[in-house]
């Protein structure tokens, strides 16, 4: 791996790590395993793009990705809190609609963004002013974008109203019993997710200047992976530490994978990478388990 | 102040489940009364709870709060008037958030919450100062997560919780059961006092017939979801935990009779 493989990774696992403190929000925070993430990634990147293709700023495309995320988070949210449906058949309801949404929305099932105005387009006059080379700048834009709205969910969850949140996701019964509406409070919570990630799916679109229907698939095993590595390499109690640990661990987790795809011995391709990813994940979930029954058996 | 009007839950309606948990309930209380409530297991009291609190909305009837029909006002609204203890103390506080989270969050019950930081210098003080009252050394423990509490430590802080924002209602049930006797009867104390202090009505359910003497104002015994016996005043002065037990045999037995 070379030093520009290298930082293309980071810049990747800091788009993505978005979606893992979203992730972290909705199956963490509030306890809500929510699958839409598949839907909103594309979602976003799919609202950007048509919207800057026809001309629209890119900052106000972006906003309007965040927005059209939250929308299918709210959708979700309903189902479950309003009608009673399982959340996470609620969310593959929401993901499996918003594939058909995101093809009507793009009108095609691919948008090239090559020549269009972006959010990075200051970017090459600026690094031929400073003689930097973009793909050493791009990274660094996209952490403090990633810093940026890591800083406010931690405000976020932080004041009256997120303690609420991070309540209501906790123990619903004890939530309501001090005053908190855990509808309001549970809706709030999965709009904010989806709305990150619909969010980086728009930063994706413009940082790899194209959108595809099927960016979303697996969008959830990586921010889950991300979120999983991050818990692992930082044991903590603190809010900060481990919205912190998201983004670390989603670009622990890009540059990982980066290696395992260079290493000319394991022979892995880039179509394995869901395979990697899920196994990941598994093992990452089984351990605690098998070392709790090994415990079990020591002391009995 | 609070009026049960001819209440009926029957949960499951219709399906072979089907259980009258109350059965045309009807309880009036008035302001500042102390109502301790016993019954069989079974007989409806956790049920009579929940429907004041709103957790569970009755079949039929209607609650009334300070001449207010709150009957299908949800939990969270409620709680302007009703402040309530869980039996169990895992449900009333939440493990994940430290202490002082679960309080700040407590603090807000009858407010709303905006985009302030949920904890400021204030704040963290006046907490401090609340838990204090426990002399339990908890004040010094404000960061620790909740889940590192022992359970009675944890119903302790879920009192002085309930206590941290205005009310008018006090509901617990059987919040002292899952306590040591120490700790119970410290619990019991501290709860008598937030009542008194606060002038409030309050609700305590009890499988202790001697606690349910001790405390409070009246005695409200319940069976098959209804109120069986009701005393107060002279006539409750005059009771024994001996009387209300023989009292709570015959009930049960015409309740066998009936059904
Ligand atoms: N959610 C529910 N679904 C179905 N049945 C219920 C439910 N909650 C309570 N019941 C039934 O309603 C009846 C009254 O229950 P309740 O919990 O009010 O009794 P209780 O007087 O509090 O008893 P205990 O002393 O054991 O706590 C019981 O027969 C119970 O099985
Ligand atoms: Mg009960």
């Amino acid at each position: 791996m070379n030093i520009i493989q290298a930082l293309g990774a980071a810049e990747l696992g800091l788009i993505y790590g978005i979606v893992a403190l979203g992730v972290y929000l909705s199956f963490r925070i509030l306890d809500f395993p929510d699958l839409t993430v598949d839907g909103s990634f594309p979602l976003g990147a799919a609202v950007a793009a048509i919207l800057i293709v026809s001309g629209c700023n890119p900052w106000l495309a972006t906003l309007a990705a965040l927005g059209a995320g939250m929308l299918a988070g709210v959708a979700t949210a309903w189902l479950t809190l309003r009608w009673g449906i399982l959340n996470l058949l609620a969310s593959i309801l929401t993901m499996t609609a918003l594939y058909s949404i995101n093809l009507r929305i793009m009108g095609r099932p691919n948008i090239s963004l090559l020549g269009e105005p972006s959010l990075f387009s200051f970017l090459p006059d600026l690094c031929a002013h400073l003689n930097i080379p973009t793909y050493v700048v791009m990274p660094i834009v996209m952490a403090l974008i990633a810093i940026i709205l890591f800083l406010m969910l931690f405000w976020f969850l932080s004041t009256q109203f997120g303690l609420g949140i991070r309540c209501a996701g906790a123990g619903a019964r004890m939530a309501q019993s001090h005053g908190v509406c855990t509808r309001t409070a549970i809706t709030t919570g999965i709009a904010l997710s989806n709305g990150l990630v619909a969010l980086s799916g728009a930063l994706f679109a413009q940082a790899q200047s194209f959108a595809d229907v099927s960016l979303g698939t697996g969008t959830i095993i990586i921010g889950l992976a991300s979120v999983i590595i991050g818990e692992a390499l930082f044991h903590t109690r603190s809010l900060f530490v481990a919205l912190l640990s998201c983004l670390i661990g989603s670009v622990v987790y890009r540059l990982a994978v980066a290696l395992a795809l260079n290493a000319s011995g394991i022979g892995l391709v880039a179509s394995d990478l869901n395979l990697v990813t899920s196994l990941l994940v598994a093992v990452a979930m089984i351990l605690p388990k098998l070392r709790e029954k090994i415990r079990m058996k020591v002391t009995s | 102040m609070i009026h049960l009007k001819e209440i009926a839950v029957t949960f499951n309606p219709g399906t072979a489940l089907e259980k009258k948990a109350l059965n045309g309930l009807d309880l009036k209380i008035s302001q500042g009364e102390f109502v301790t409530v016993i019954g069989g297991n079974g007989a409806g009291k956790s049920t009579l709870l929940a429907t004041l609190c709103g957790e569970v909305l009755p079949t039929s009837g209607q609650v009334l709060i300070d001449d207010v029909d709150v009957t299908t006002w949800p939990v969270w609204k409620r709680t302007s008037f009703v402040a309530r203890v869980f039996q169990d103390p895992m449900v009333g506080t939440c493990s994940n958030l430290s202490i002082e989270e679960n309080m700040a969050l407590a603090s807000r019950r009858t407010l709303s919450r905006g985009l302030a930081p949920a904890l400021n210098r204030h704040d963290k003080e006046r907490l401090r100062h609340a838990l204090s009252r426990l002399a339990l050394g908890l004040e010094n423990r404000l960061k620790d997560p909740m889940g590192s509490l022992s359970g009675g430590q944890r119903q302790a802080v879920s009192l002085v919780m309930s206590a941290l924002a205005p009310m008018k209602i006090l509901a617990l049930d059987e919040h002292t059961a899952a306590l040591d006797p120490k700790t119970g009867a410290f619990i019991m104390d501290l709860t008598r006092q937030i009542i008194e202090e606060h002038g409030l009505t309050a609700l305590m359910v009890t499988h202790s017939m001697t606690q349910a003497l001790q405390n409070g104002t009246r005695t409200v015994m319940i069976n098959a979801g209804r109120v069986v016996y009701d005393a107060k005043g002279a006539k409750r002065e005059s009771l024994t935990s001996q009387d209300l037990i023989a009292l709570f045999h015959k009930s049960h037995g015409e309740a066998d009779l009936l059904t």
